[in-house]
């Protein structure tokens, strides 16, 4: 992977992604009780990273993933039950779910499609369902080895107390962050308008085909 | 070679071992990793931009309420004067019975709840961001005197004394707590009436999203009604006796070998902004002997 040189990247995507990088992730963990919906709250910073894969690429969909992941763990540190029983502070899961949402925002219908609103907006909705499936299914193994309590597994509830709440959060707020990305974000959306061909080429393969 | 590196399997291959690394290691009793001093440069970066991102909401609630709740304002601003004219009264003949109360406490070694207690209040800076794992962060720490070590935690509660949780980890200007409905979070309990008997109540993973918390070892001969207010039983020495912690909303006694309930606590994460954190003072020499000693009756 090339790396990428601080000295070429523009002014612009450097103050963008600062600013997203700072106040995404201090607005999802000081504001979550504005944005909650059924237990569920939104996550801004899953979504941020799943909408920098899908619209620039590989390269900045994963290292944005580290970045958010690790600014995401040091301010909302994740807590595990060890197999001891006792709880401990831990550092990487954050990491880890924000590193996939990258890759998965890059690697969603690559080259396959042109990147829109829609398309967008279905790659964060697929990854939350990914997300909240794997989540659920690692909780429910998770006690089912190690807890004394057996709790059955109730889709019907995961569905409606989970999975359908955080996918309508999540969703909502791809809309806005699309918007913001598309039209303040680290590109400036009219050199990519003025370009003409180029707007097909978003992401790194440079394959995107119009629909 | 080149292309192997440069392959974006490799890149993802390398980044989730060496993650999951950090993890599993991180995760190990007495592990050699610490990430604390990287969460406090980070909390350094953020807490300003989160001041003003919490000033900035401020601002928007006290507008909207300036707004739309005037008429409302005007009203229980009246109700409340009427209600104070009414508490001055009663505090007035109140005022006799406190001074009998504090005669028949030291006569009789009555303590109070948190008389054995340091209150700290300290404002929240972040709250939960997902579903499973998460803690909430607190703007104080072992600058302010604050110190978690083996065996010593520090209880939480709201403005209203609920229980919230307890503090697993000091830095020096904020700490993390351990919330009521973290599945790794369990409490010692009791309804809250004379010799009520004792339960255990741990977050639960199902009943995180409800906002609901599991009790358990209950004895077919003491269930809990639903509708009880459960409370700290004070059993184990780290939670005081009598904190509320939530109401009983169903019992579970299909099976009577494992009978469980499942509790509503009182507080609410959404609407937490301040907590109060009690660290126990530290004992006096007399204090020490007279707990040796076994003698002091305990109320």
């Amino acid at each position: 992977m090339r790396l990428l040189k601080l000295n070429a990247i523009p002014c612009r995507k450097i103050i963008c992604y600062l600013l997203l990088f700072l106040i995404v992730p201090g607005v999802q963990v000081t504001l979550s009780g504005y944005f909650t919906f059924s237990g569920q709250t939104v996550d801004m910073t899953l979504v941020l990273a799943v909408l920098i894969g899908f619209l620039y690429g590989f390269k900045e969909g994963v290292i944005s993933g580290l970045i958010l992941g690790v600014i995401r763990d040091c301010l909302s540190a994740p807590v595990l039950s060890g197999s001891d029983g006792a709880v401990r502070i831990s550092f990487g899961i954050g990491i880890l779910l924000l590193f996939f949402a990258g890759v998965y925002g890059a690697l969603f219908f690559e080259g396959r499609t042109n990147r829109n609103l829609l398309l967008g907006v279905l790659a964060v909705f697929t990854f939350t369902v990914i997300y909240k499936a794997v989540g659920h299914l690692a909780v429910f193994f998770w006690n089912m080895i190690f807890s004394s309590y057996k709790v059955p597994f109730d889709i019907a509830d995961v569905l409606i107390h989970s999975v359908l709440p955080a996918i309508l959060l999540n969703s909502v707020f791809a809309v806005f962050m699309y918007l913001i990305l598309k039209y303040l974000g680290p590109v400036k959306y009219e050199s990519r308008k003025k370009s003409g061909k180029k707007e097909l080429t978003y992401g790194d393969s440079g394959k995107w085909l119009t629909i | 070679m080149r292309k192997i590196l440069t392959s974006r399997w490799f890149v993802i291959v390398v980044v989730v071992i060496v993650v999951a690394t950090i993890i599993l290691l991180g995760s190990l009793p007495g592990s050699p990793l610490h990430f604390s001093k990287l969460s406090s440069g980070v909390s350094k970066l953020v807490t300003p931009i989160q001041s003003v991102i919490k000033s900035a909401a401020d601002s928007f609630d006290d507008y909207h309420s300036a707004v739309f709740d005037g008429i409302a304002i005007r009203e229980e601003n009246r109700q409340l004067r009427d209600e104070i004219a009414s508490l001055q009264y009663r505090l007035r003949q109140n005022e006799e019975a406190a001074i009998r109360y504090e005669e028949l406490k030291n006569a009789f070694h009555i303590k109070d709840t948190f008389s054995n207690y340091d209150v700290y209040g300290a404002s929240v800076l972040s709250s939960s961001s997902d579903e499973w794992f998460s803690s909430i962060r607190v703007d104080m720490g072992t600058e302010n005197g604050l110190e978690v070590a083996q065996g010593l935690s520090y209880v939480v509660v709201d403005v209203d004394m609920n229980l919230v949780g307890r503090v697993i980890e000091t830095r020096e200007t904020e700490s993390t707590i351990l919330p009521l409905l973290h599945e790794g979070f369990s409490v010692s309990c009791k309804v809250n009436e004379v010799n009520g008997a004792s339960f255990v109540v741990t977050g639960d993973t199902s009943l995180k999203s409800l906002h609901r918390c599991r009790v358990t070892g209950i004895d077919m001969n003491n269930m809990p009604k639903v509708g009880a207010e459960i409370v700290t039983s004070g059993e184990g020495g780290l939670f005081p006796e009598g904190i509320p912690i939530g109401v009983i909303v169903s019992v579970d006694d299909s099976n009577p070998l494992n009978i469980t309930a499942v509790l509503e606590p009182y507080y609410h994460h959404d609407n937490l902004q301040d907590v109060f954190i009690l660290a126990p003072l530290p004992k006096t020499d007399t204090e020490e002997v007279t707990a040796a000693g076994g003698e002091t009756p305990e109320a």
